[in-house]
């Protein structure tokens, strides 16, 4: 596979299956010994770049000529070659090797930030490989057709010329998210009457005259159609809190039905879609709402051919800086910046929490004399911003990454201020990178809140994250390694060979660093947040972390991240240490944290070798806020201050499932529990069950000769191991292996 | 020159350090004890309004088990219908009273918060006389399925007109049975008997439940991750 | 208490001796007595000032304590995985300064050693308010300190017990148990003064407060008899406490798995390392009290020596393992042994190892020399400069091996806060507070021990018969 400035796994409504299915093919079991291989170009490290065999850091504007390089070399016609530097066609040259090698069974992608003659050009290159039809499929496009900002942009247009007298704004905060170089505020300010619908007041319902609350999605009756056409109704959870109406409701209000509801609407629509009738009708309904989605609606796939021929993409690269913009990973567009889980959870690579930075390499930090937290001036088409440095190892040279979603005035208390704001600079002939950046330095540092200061193994890769090349894993050259010495104990080992014993399996190969764990456990677990003074500090309070690792050298690193979260050690270090047993071992192997007679000494996290204990330095928990109230998982206790607090295996998941299956009188089968982590990974990197029980599939992937456990000379017995991270470089290219 | 203190003062003294210290001590440990112990401070056999005194309704009697349960023999699933599948044994909802008193005494005063709260569609705010603080998590059904009859921690309810707790609920008082489940199952036939007692072989007959019923051994019912999450 | 405008300077050292010559049993009594019996109102400035000044300090300790019972521990600079810092070094440094009094009154007395007989009582006293401060630190330093009596092993409603294994539960005892066993040693070994007061005095009130403090003491031949038994009995318990209750602190690392704190040495080389810093606060404290007091005369510069000698080999003992450290961090063939030795030399607070060496290690060198060891001025300034030194073996222990442990990804930084600062300081208020007012109301040197002392070198045997044993 090769990426071109493709973040496949993370970005665009693929995501999550792709996520799943690319970590499919990177598995290998003892039947299917094979892996795929992914080459990766892009300007800045992203979730699929860590996981490729061969990454590339080059600039966004360069993407272009990789892509000419690549159609020349698998021979599309009318394209001609470009020069590339020497590191690059190395690269391509093994990549088009590759995919020649793998005719049919290849596919080359490039992402949603690249021009539409950069998809038409990487689509003939998958028709030259025989791809079409074989691994890129074609199906009726589900969305209509974005116009992008040059809808807006002519929409300003038309209102500077007066033609607007009425303007509709449903969720789209166009003030705050428009293009620097649109100036959409003054233009509202010319609309006779601005009608603003939307859940937030914002900074676009500032200028409005009307405000319609909005419903929240998990309020709301709809329907929605996945990548693939599968269409899915959506169905609310609760009734609205604050009577939210639907957009369905607003655009049938507007059509003069004002006492439309979304499930009337919604419904009715679907009756005829189907075109049943009566009770057919009705039960046919009832099954959809019971399936969630509606049977065999997924889009036939349909075939294409291409005519004509493709012209090469690329234009001369300008030298001199270049900036890409980026949606923020958790905040995306900044619609969410009001949410403090998403402004708490850490960005990948970075681990900055609380702020956008600008990231440059550690080559163009060096060119520019800065160093990170110095703040700059980024200039770009007339347009100013200021923002702090953030140096970023393995990003392209000459490069400038800023995300967007920040800066926000009227996001809430939460997120108003937060960071500084990218659409400015944005200009909408260059949305997505643009060259022409000037930067200048400023006298100025900026605090940048990170959750992880230290990125170097410091040579301990064999105890916390060791990788392996393929070939090395399947014929290893002498046997070594896996000899471990047998650590012998003065003491009996507990007999752990009865009823359910919980462990976990993580697969290092599979795990993207997209951060939907993290979040997840926090929503199980009533995990507070606690803000980003309190992160400087280091308290902040997630309890499972996506660690990243550099290794090898700052230009092209390799990047590692390992998911860590409570081990349930065997032999645990913090359960002696505590003075009041409010930690202890149970008998199905969990090491259980009792918050109500935790005292608060700490001494668990001092002797806790993996630091994934929390402890509640202050109120973090917000009592206060009845809406919050309700947000809570009410089988997790609220924690007050000064209580310990750590990842518990969801032993509220288990509670639940025991006592169920205790009633009923059967055992808990392989499935039954699932934790939040394991449920919200996408590309199922973690697995849960009963190591007792021989056919679970944690049990299986235990039995794996690739599987270790993290820190091992320690004897902690941990309950949760990983399984090596393996790499499957192309072994006639010398060059950087992931 | 003087002596300030005379002669008695060595008795005085001797007696304080030998006779009244340890007598003061024990005081205070009695003291301590029974009070941390006492059924008092967790307001064991205090029958409590069955209404909540701010809602003050007048000539409200309250819901009488004795009557209920008692007298016209209600199974206690009647109202508390989630106690065999879910942790909670639910107060039931209005519509559960009004299902017979819709038309037995549909006019009587005593019930006229029923009917108000019926009409107005508010729920009645009881009082939770059995409470368990919020980090305990209890679950009903493991216990009615495992062999814990309802009298056994809420005591004879078909007696009282108004519900008061018999057990103060102590964590020690839980792990009493969890040490030793034997000596408090009841065969399912009995588990909503009100009036049952533990016959004279308690103990052999609480084992055989326990090997039927499959409950797990003392050490893994006394893990704290059974009731603390 | 004599002012000091009535010291007449300059004074004689004496070098050679534990007394200076011309000491009789009556001019001791009065020495000592005189300082503290004067009306409470003809209190001197200076210790007005002091009292008033240690007492602005410990109100600032008062208000960083209700501070952080209102707000929580986050006031304090600690994070994860830095979860201990100023709480628990300052601890440590307590307790450890704590132990010299139980070694002088206890271990010395066991060995009949007559020099501690004119500073026993100080540092006694030093020792207990020493482990007052101490104490209090374990109960603050919990998130949730209302909890604090679950450490008690009382039978609880909850039907469990405290977790014996865990060494803070062991601190519980050790601590408890140091701090009655020399509260009571202390009082037993001052009921004889007491009643001297008590006899000595003319004021009705301290009479009466003396004599209910001397429980009835009559200087009787029995009353001696029993006085001795018990103070055997109570320096035969107090000896083993000096040594285990610090090797019981030092379990709170030991027991860890961290590198720097699982280490076999931590014990003797934490008994040691108290004994240092102990001697040196009670140097600390007994250079400007004699000179205020002229007290030059019944602690001489002798008792600076040999105060000096054992300061100066447990200092030997504490350097035996520092090196010992470096040799396992080589020896042991652990990346993270080595690391930690690395981080020390080498990393962001290498300035703390290298100062805690400069303190602890080259500066006391210079009690090698006689000519040092009895010059006053340089004998304090390495006093200070151990017990500096110590507080940086206990931050070098605790936030150095935190900071940087088994994952590179938990590696941060511990920055002490405002709070952390105010309630170390403020504990000194606390201490200083205690020891004006033992000053003040109690003579701080054991009266009743130095007449024996003058009774035993004294050559006049006439003195000897006139005077005899017995008290006033």
């Amino acid at each position: 596979m090769v990426a071109l400035d493709s973040d496949f796994t993370h970005s665009g409504a693929t995501a999550i299956r792709y996520s799943r299915d690319f970590a499919d093919k990177r598995r290998i079991t003892a039947a299917k010994p094979k892996m795929n291989r992914l080459y990766a170009a892009e300007p800045t490290p992203s979730h699929t770049g860590t996981m490729a065999d061969h990454r590339l850091a080059v600039r966004a504007a360069e993407i272009a000529s990789l892509t000419d390089a690549i159609a020349a070399g698998v021979g599309v016609a009318g394209v001609a070659a470009p020069t590339l530097d020497e590191k690059a066609s190395a690269w391509v040259k093994a990549a088009v090797a590759d995919l020649k090698a793998n005719a049919g069974k290849s596919i080359v992608i490039t992402g949603e930030t690249q021009s539409a003659a950069q998809h038409a050009l990487v689509l003939a290159i998958n028709n030259a490989l025989g791809n079409l039809g074989k691994t890129v499929t074609f199906t009726a496009p589900v969305a209509p057709a974005a116009t992008g900002n040059a809808g807006l942009k002519a929409l300003v247009d038309e209102i500077n010329a007066g033609a607007v007298s009425l303007l509709v704004i449903s969720d789209a905060n166009i003030v705050y998210n428009a293009p620097g170089d649109i100036d959409v505020k003054s233009a509202l300010a010319k609309v006779a009457t601005v009608v603003h619908h939307g859940l937030y007041a914002d900074e676009t319902s500032e200028g409005a005259a009307w405000h319609i609350n909005g419903a929240h999605y998990l309020e709301s009756w709809g329907d929605s159609r996945a990548f693939d056409g599968t269409a899915a109704i959506q169905q609310p959870l609760i009734a609205p809190l604050y009577e939210g109406k639907t957009l369905l409701e607003v655009v049938a209000a507007l059509s003069g039905n004002t006492s439309a509801n979304g499930h009337d609407l919604v419904k009715a629509y679907w009756k005829t879609a189907l075109g049943t009738d009566g009770y057919a009708f009705d039960k046919e309904w009832q099954i959809i709402l019971h399936d969630g989605t509606v049977k065999a609606s997924a889009s036939a796939s349909s075939s294409a051919t291409l005519t004509g021929t493709i012209a090469a993409t690329a234009t001369p690269a300008s030298e001199g800086l270049e900036i890409v913009f980026r949606a923020d990973s958790s905040l995306r567009d900044g619609s969410a910046a009001n949410n403090g889980w998403l402004q708490e959870v850490p960005k990948p690579i970075t681990k900055l929490v609380w702020d956008n930075a600008a990231q440059v390499s550690p080559a163009t930090a060096k060119t520019l004399g800065v160093v990170a937290t110095d703040v700059v001036e980024l200039s770009f088409q007339g347009r100013t911003v200021k923002a702090p440095i953030w140096i970023v190892p393995g990003q392209a040279d000459n490069t400038v990454v800023v995300h967007l979603g920040f800066g926000r005035t009227k996001a809430g208390k939460v997120g108003d201020g937060v960071g500084f704001n990218a659409y400015t600079l944005r200009g909408s002939d260059s949305l997505w990178h643009g060259t022409g950046l000037e930067v200048k330095k400023t006298t100025e540092t900026y605090k940048l809140a990170t959750t992880q200061e230290h990125t170097n193994l410091e040579g301990r890769d064999e105890d916390i994250y060791p990788t392996k090349t393929l070939a090395d894993f399947l014929h290893p050259e002498h046997h070594e390694g896996h000899k471990k010495h047998e650590i012998i104990s003065l003491f009996p080992e507990y007999d752990y060979s009865k009823g359910y014993q919980w462990g976990m399996q993580i697969d290092l190969n599979a795990c993207n660093g997209c951060n939907a764990c993290v979040v997840a456990c926090q929503a199980e677990n009533n995990i507070p947040i606690v803000g980003k003074e309190q992160v400087l500090v280091g308290r902040e309070m997630h309890w499972i972390r996506i660690d990243t690792y550099f290794s090898g050298d700052a230009e092209s690193p390799s990047i590692y991240q390992i998911p860590v979260a409570c081990m349930h050690c065997e032999h645990a270090p913090c359960e002696i240490v505590c003075p009041v047993a409010a930690t202890v071992h149970d008998d199905e192997g969990l090491n259980s944290m009792v918050y109500n007679r935790c005292v608060g000494t700490k001494y668990c996290s001092n002797n806790c070798p993996y630091k994934v204990r929390r402890f509640n330095f202050f109120q973090y928990v917000d009592e206060e806020t009845p809406s919050l109230k309700l947000q809570r998982n009410p089988d997790v206790t609220v924690r007050v201050r000064g209580v310990m607090e750590k990842c518990t295996y969801c032993v509220q998941r288990i509670n639940e499932a025991r006592i169920d299956a205790d009633r009923e009188r059967r055992e808990i089968t392989d499935g039954q529990v699932v934790s939040a982590c394991q449920q919200a990974c996408p590309s199922q990197a973690i697995v849960f069950g009963n190591i007792n029980d021989a056919s679970a599939r944690v049990s299986q992937l235990k039995a794996l000769e690739s599987k270790f456990t993290m820190l091992d000379p320690l004897n902690t017995k941990p309950r949760t191991s990983y399984m090596i991270r393996l790499t499957n470089p192309n072994p006639e290219f010398s060059g950087k292996t992931e | 020159m003087a002596q300030v203190f005379n002669r008695r003062t060595n008795t005085i003294v001797r007696l304080g350090i030998f006779v009244g210290v340890p007598v003061i001590l024990a005081l205070l440990t009695a003291t301590w004890w029974y009070y941390t112990r006492s059924d008092w401070v967790r307001d064991v056999g205090v029958a409590h309004a069955k209404v909540q005194p701010a809602g003050n309704i007048p000539g409200a009697g309250g819901y009488s088990h004795q009557l209920h349960v008692g007298g016209l023999k209600l199974d206690c699933r009647y109202c508390h219908t989630g106690v065999e599948i879910s942790s909670n044994a639910n107060i039931p909802p209005t519509e559960t009273c009004m299902g017979c008193h819709a038309q037995i005494l549909p006019k009587s005063t005593k019930l006229e918060y029923i009917r108000n709260s019926y009409e107005k569609d508010e729920p009645v705010q009881w009082n939770k006389v059995n409470d368990l603080p919020k980090f305990v998590y209890f679950n009903h059904s493991i216990h009615v399925a495992k062999g814990v009859g309802c009298s056994t921690c809420h005591g004879n309810i078909a007696s009282m007109a108004v519900v008061y707790k018999t057990e103060a609920l102590y964590m020690s008082w839980c792990l009493n049975c969890h040490r030793a489940p034997e000596k408090f199952l009841r065969p399912q036939s009995e588990i909503f008997n009100t009036a049952w007692t533990p016959p004279a072989d308690q103990i052999a007959q609480g084992l055989k439940l326990k090997k039927d019923l499959n409950i797990r051994t003392s050490s893994q019912l006394t893990n704290c991750s059974i009731c603390h999450r | 208490m004599q002012s000091s405008k009535q010291l007449k300077p300059p004074v004689t050292e004496t070098y050679d001796s534990l007394l200076a010559p011309g000491q009789s049993l009556n001019s001791v009594t009065a020495k000592i007595s005189d300082i503290i019996l004067f009306p409470v109102l003809k209190t001197p400035l200076g210790w007005i000032i002091g009292f008033v000044a240690a007492g602005l300090l410990l109100m600032l300790y008062l208000y960083s304590l209700a501070t952080l019972f209102t707000v929580g521990i986050g006031i304090w600079g600690i994070n994860i995985p830095v979860a201990w810092g100023f709480d628990i070094i300052n601890f440590v440094w307590w307790i450890g300064i704590g132990h010299a009094g139980t070694l002088i009154s206890a271990i010395l007395l066991l060995f009949r050693q007559d020099w501690r007989t004119s500073i026993n009582r100080a540092a006694e006293a030093m020792t207990i308010f020493a482990v007052a401060c101490a104490g209090i630190y374990p109960l603050i330093h919990t998130g949730r300190p209302w909890l604090d009596y679950w450490f008690l092993p009382y039978p609880s409603t909850l039907g469990m017990w405290p977790q014996f294994r865990s060494p803070l539960e062991w601190d519980v005892f050790a601590i408890s148990t140091y701090a009655t066993v020399s509260v009571l040693f202390w009082f037993v070994g001052l009921v004889p003064d007491l009643a001297t007061l008590r006899d000595r005095s003319t004021s009705p009130i301290a009479k009466t407060l003396y004599g209910l403090a001397s429980l009835g003491w009559r200087g009787a031949a029995k009353h001696w008899q029993r006085y001795e038994v018990a103070s055997l009995l109570l320096a035969g318990l107090s000896t083993p406490l000096v040594l285990s209750v610090h090797s019981i602190i030092s379990f709170d690392f030991a027991v860890a798995q961290l590198p720097g704190w699982h280490v076999t040495v931590f014990p003797p080389y934490f008994v040691a390392g108290a004994v240092y810093c102990g001697f040196a606060m009670v140097i600390v404290l007994m250079i400007p009290i004699r000179r205020w007091f002229g007290l030059e005369g019944l602690i001489t510069m002798k008792h600076f020596d040999v105060m000096s000698k054992v300061m100066l080999a447990s200092g030997m003992i504490v350097t035996y393992g520092y090196f010992g450290e470096i040799f396992y961090a080589w020896y042991s063939s652990s990346i993270y042994e080595y690391y930690l030795i690395v981080n020390r030399f080498t990393g962001p607070y290498a300035w703390s190892y290298w100062s805690l060496i400069l303190f602890n290690v080259l500066i006391p060198q210079v009690l090698w020399s006689k000519k040092l060891r009895q010059n006053l001025p340089v004998l304090f300034f390495v006093s200070m400069a151990i017990n500096v030194g110590m507080w940086f073996e206990r931050w070098v222990i605790i936030v150095l091996s935190l900071h940087r442990d088994f994952l590179p990804s938990s590696w941060a930084s511990y920055t002490p806060t405002f709070y952390d600062w105010s309630t170390y300081i403020g504990s000194f208020g606390l201490f200083f507070v205690l020891f004006l007012l033992f000053i003040r109301f109690i003579p701080m040197i054991a009266i009743f021990e130095v007449r024996d002392l003058v009774h035993k070198t004294t050559a006049h045997t006439a003195e000897h018969e006139d005077s005899g044993h017995a008290g006033a």
